[in-house]
C-alpha cells in the first residue's frame, strides 16, 4: 500500500500549496500534483485489483491533462504579460481599482 | 428501431458537432451564425418529438443502445418516458430560447461565445437525461455545469457577474463530489456504471437476500446531497439568486427550465432504480423519503419569503423559482407507497417540473423585455409599465395566474396533485407549511405585477421613451403563455404517456377538498398584497424598509451566505497564517540551502541569488542538476545493493 501514502503525500502537499502560495504558477503546480496524486492512486489500485480499466483510464487521463496544462500554462504567460505579475492578490486588487474607478466614470 | 436510435443519438451529439460550427460561421457573417443556431435547435427538437410515438406505444419499459467507449465502458442512450419528457422538454426550451436571442441579445459583443455555449448546453443537456450510464450522466452533468458558469460570467468585463459565476460552480461542484461518490459505491458494489446494471443487480440482490441495503441508503443520500446543490435547495440555495447576473435569456434556459431541474430528473430516475427492489423502497421509507420531503417544503416557504421582499424582477423570479422545485422535491419526498411501489407523487412533481419550465420561463422572457426596454432589474424604478407594454402586461397576467396555481391554468393541477400526494403519504406539517407557500406566492407574484405594471410611472421612467418588446421576442413569450394554458388541462395525456395510472382524474382537482381551502387562502393574502403595494395602504411598504429581525434576516436570505462567507474568509486567515508560518520558518533555512547549493554548483552566481530572483535561474538550474544526480546516485546504490 505504499502507492497509497505515496499519493496521501502528494494530495498533502498540494494542498498546503494551494493554502500558502498566490502566485498563479505554484498554484498550478499545486493543483497539478493534486491531479496526479488522484490519477496514480487510481491506476495503482485499477492494476492491484486486476482490473484494466484503470489503464485505458490513464491514458484519457495523461491526454486530458496534457492538454489543458497546456491551456493553463498559455493563459498564464498572458496574465502576467498583461498585469507585470502572477500574484493571484494583485491580480484582484488591480481588477477592483480598476472596475472601482470604471463606475466612477459612468 | 432503426428511427428511434438514429434520433436517440442524434438528439444530443447534433447540438455537440455543431457547437464547434458556431465559431466557423460566426467568422463571416453573424445573421447565418444566429440563423444556423435557430436551424439546429429545431432540428433537436424535430428528432426529440420522433422519439414520443415509440415510447408512448411501447409499455413504459426502457429501450436502451450502446457503443463500447473505452475497454469495459459503453456509452450509451436510455430510452424511457422520463428521459424523453425531459429530452424534448430541453429541445423545446432551447429552440424558444434561440429565437428569444435573436432579439435580445441583438449587439452584444461576444455573441459566437455566447451561441456556443448555448449550443454545447443543449448538447450536454440532452445528454444528461438521455445517458444510459451514470459515468456518461456524471460527465454531462459537470458540462452543464461548466456551461452555467460560463453563461453567467458572459459579461466578463463586470466584477459581480465573474464573481456570480465563480460562486455558482464552486456551490454546485459540493453537490457534485457526493454524487460522485454515490455512482463510486454503486460501481463498487455491482461493478457497473449502467442503470439497467444496477436495477438488474439490485433485483439480483433482493431476490437471494444479498443485498446490502444500509449502503444503498447511504447512497441515496448522497444522490440527494447532488440534487440539493445542482436544484439549488436548501441549505445550497443561495447561488441561483446570484446566478442572475446571467443574460435574462440565459437565465430562463438554464436557471428557471432545464439545467436546475437536473437534481429533480437525478431524484427521479434514482427513485425508479430503488424501485427494482420494493424492499430498497421500503428501507427508504422511515428516513431518505421524509428528508427529501421536508428539504422541499422548507425550501419552498423560503424561497417565498424571499421572492417576497427582493427588489430585483429577475431576483423574484429565482426565489420564485427556488420555491417552486421545493414543490417539486416535496412531490418527490410523496414518491414511494406503503407497498414499497412508485405513487402519485412522482408523476406529480414531473408534470410540475414542465408546468414550472412554462411559467417562470414565460415571467423570465417578459421580464428580459422590461429589463431590455428600460435598462434596469430594479422593481422600484418600474411602475406603470401597463400603458407603455401593453402585450407584455398581458403575457405577465396570464403568468402570474399560472405562478399562483388558479384554475385552470397549468400549475393549479400540478401543484393541486402536489398537494394531494404529500396529503396521502401522511405528511400532515408538510401540507400545512404548502398551504401557507401558496398563500405567499399570490402575495409575491401580485406584489411584483403591482411594482411593475401599475401604481404612476417612476421618476426613471418618465425621463426615457418606453417601447414594446419587440415581436422575435414577445412571440416565444406568447408561445409559452399558450402552453401554460393548456397544459394543465392534457394531465390525462402526459400521464397516459408517461404509463401512469393516476389516482384521481381531471376533475378531482376541482371536488378535493384543497381547492377550497386553496382559495380561502388566496383571496385575503391577495388583497392585503394589492391594496398595499398598489394603493399603499397598511404601511406594509414603511414595514418593509424599516430596520427590524425580520427584514434584516429576509434581507440577508437567512443569513445563509453570510455562513459561507464566514467559512471562506476561515480558511483564507489560516491560508494567510500558514503562509507567515511557512515563511517565518522554513523561508530562511531554504534560502540559504538554495545559495548553498549553487555555491557548489557554481560560485559566481551564489551571491547574486541573494539580492534578488532576476538573476537566478541558472542557480535553480543547477540545483535540479544536482539533485537530479543525488536520484540517480541513490538508484544505482539502490539497484547495487539490491543486485
Amino acid at each position: 500500500m505504499d502507492f497509497v501514502i505515496l499519493s496521501l503525500v502528494m494530495l498533502a502537499i498540494g494542498i498546503y500549496g494551494l493554502l500558502t502560495n498566490r502566485q498563479l504558477l505554484k498554484v498550478f503546480i499545486s493543483v497539478e500534483l493534486i491531479a496526479t496524486a488522484a490519477t496514480l492512486n487510481f491506476v495503482m489500485l485499477a492494476s492491484s485489483a486486476g482490473v484494466g480499466l484503470g489503464q485505458a483510464f490513464l491514458i484519457l487521463a495523461f491526454s486530458t491533462d496534457t492538454a489543458v496544462s497546456g491551456v493553463i500554462l498559455a493563459l498564464l504567460v498572458i496574465v502576467s504579460k498583461k498585469y507585470g505579475t502572477s500574484d493571484m492578490d494583485k491580480i484582484i486588487q488591480m481588477l477592483q481599482e480598476k472596475g472601482a474607478s470604471e463606475d466612477e466614470v459612468q | 428501431m432503426i428511427l428511434e436510435e438514429f434520433s436517440a443519438w442524434f438528439v444530443w451529439v447534433l447540438p455537440l458537432i455543431a457547437s464547434l460550427f458556431v465559431p466557423v460561421i460566426g467568422k463571416y457573417s453573424d445573421k447565418a451564425r444566429n440563423y444556423f443556431v435557430v436551424a439546429v435547435a429545431a432540428v433537436t427538437a424535430v428528432l426529440a418529438l420522433s422519439l414520443v410515438p415509440s415510447v408512448w406505444s411501447g409499455n413504459g419499459s426502457a429501450t436502451t443502445y450502446t457503443v463500447t467507449w473505452i475497454p469495459q465502458i459503453t456509452a450509451g442512450v436510455y430510452i424511457d418516458p422520463l428521459s424523453v419528457l425531459f429530452t424534448c422538454l430541453v429541445a423545446f426550451f432551447a429552440l424558444i430560447i434561440a429565437v428569444y436571442s435573436i432579439g435580445y441579445m441583438k449587439g452584444e459583443d461576444g455573441l459566437t461565445r455566447y451561441y456556443y455555449l448555448i449550443l454545447l448546453f443543449i448538447g450536454s443537456m440532452i445528454g444528461l437525461v438521455i445517458s444510459d450510464n451514470m459515468l456518461q450522466m456524471f460527465i454531462f452533468w459537470e458540462m452543464v455545469g461548466l456551461c452555467s458558469y460560463a453563461l453567467i460570467s458572459f459579461w466578463y468585463k463586470k466584477p459581480e457577474s465573474i464573481k456570480a459565476g465563480v460562486k455558482v460552480f464552486i456551490m454546485t461542484r459540493i453537490g457534485d463530489i457526493a454524487l460522485l461518490g454515490a455512482i463510486g459505491i454503486l460501481y463498487m458494489m455491482f461493478t457497473t456504471f449502467s442503470f439497467q446494471g444496477v436495477i438488474k443487480g439490485i433485483q439480483d440482490g433482493a431476490a437471494a437476500g444479498t443485498l446490502n441495503t444500509p449502503l444503498l441508503v447511504v447512497v441515496a443520500f448522497l444522490v440527494l446531497g447532488g440534487a440539493i446543490a445542482k436544484s439549488a435547495q436548501l441549505p445550497l440555495f443561495t447561488w441561483l439568486y446570484s446566478a442572475m447576473e446571467a443574460p435574462t435569456s440565459v437565465s430562463a434556459l438554464l436557471h428557471a427550465a432545464t439545467m436546475v431541474k437536473a437534481g429533480i430528473y437525478l431524484l427521479a430516475r434514482f427513485i425508479l432504480i430503488f424501485a427494482a427492489a420494493p424492499a430498497l423502497i421500503i428501507a427508504l421509507q422511515p428516513y431518505w423519503f421524509p428528508t427529501i420531503a421536508w428539504i422541499g417544503v422548507l425550501t419552498a416557504i423560503v424561497g417565498a419569503t424571499l421572492a417576497l421582499t427582493t427588489t430585483d424582477i429577475k431576483g423574484v423570479l429565482a426565489y420564485s423559482t427556488v420555491s417552486q422545485i421545493g414543490f417539486m422535491m416535496a412531490g418527490l419526498g410523496a414518491a414511494a407507497t406503503s407497498a414499497g411501489l412508485i405513487g402519485d407523487g412522482w408523476f406529480a412533481s414531473l408534470f410540475h417540473m414542465v408546468s414550472h419550465a412554462f411559467f417562470e420561463g414565460l415571467g423570465f422572457l417578459i421580464a428580459g423585455g422590461i429589463i431590455h426596454a428600460i435598462g434596469t432589474r430594479d422593481m422600484r424604478l418600474m411602475g406603470g409599465l401597463k400603458k407603455a407594454m401593453p402585450i407584455s402586461f398581458a403575457l405577465m397576467a396570464i403568468m402570474i395566474i399560472t405562478t399562483s396555481g388558479l384554475p385552470p391554468f397549468a400549475a393549479f393541477f400540478s401543484k393541486g396533485l402536489i398537494v394531494t400526494s404529500v396529503n396521502n403519504a401522511g405528511y400532515i406539517a408538510q401540507v400545512i407549511i404548502l398551504y401557507a407557500t401558496m398563500a405567499i406566492t399570490f402575495a409575491y407574484v401580485v406584489r411584483m405585477f403591482s411594482l411593475v405594471f401599475m401604481g404612476k410611472e417612476s421618476e426613471h421612467l418618465q425621463k426615457q421613451h418606453v417601447h414594446e418588446a419587440p415581436k422575435i421576442m414577445l412571440i416565444p413569450a406568447a408561445v409559452l403563455a399558450g402552453l401554460c394554458i393548456v397544459w394543465g388541462l392534457s394531465e390525462p395525456i402526459v400521464a397516459s404517456f408517461m404509463h401512469v395510472t393516476l389516482a384521481e382524474g381531471l376533475l378531482g382537482a376541482f371536488t378535493s377538498i384543497e381547492f377550497p381551502i386553496f382559495i380561502v387562502l388566496l383571496i385575503p393574502t391577495g388583497l392585503i398584497t394589492y391594496y398595499s403595494y398598489y394603493k399603499g395602504y397598511l404601511g406594509v411598504r414603511n414595514f418593509a424598509a424599516s430596520k427590524n429581525p425580520i427584514t434584516t434576516t429576509l434581507k440577508h436570505a437567512y443569513f445563509f451566505d453570510d455562513f459561507y462567507g464566514g467559512v471562506s474568509k476561515g480558511i483564507n486567515s489560516f491560508s494567510a497564517a500558514l503562509t507567515r508560518f511557512e515563511n517565518a520558518v522554513f523561508g530562511r533555512y531554504l534560502d540559504s540551502a538554495g545559495t548553498a547549493v549553487s555555491h557548489v554548483a557554481d560560485p559566481d552566481q551564489a551571491t547574486a541569488l541573494k539580492k534578488g530572483p532576476s538573476s537566478s535561474f541558472r542557480n535553480y538550474v543547477a540545483a535540479v542538476v544536482l539533485g537530479f544526480i543525488i536520484i540517480v546516485v541513490l538508484i544505482i546504490l539502490k539497484v547495487g545493493i539490491g543486485a
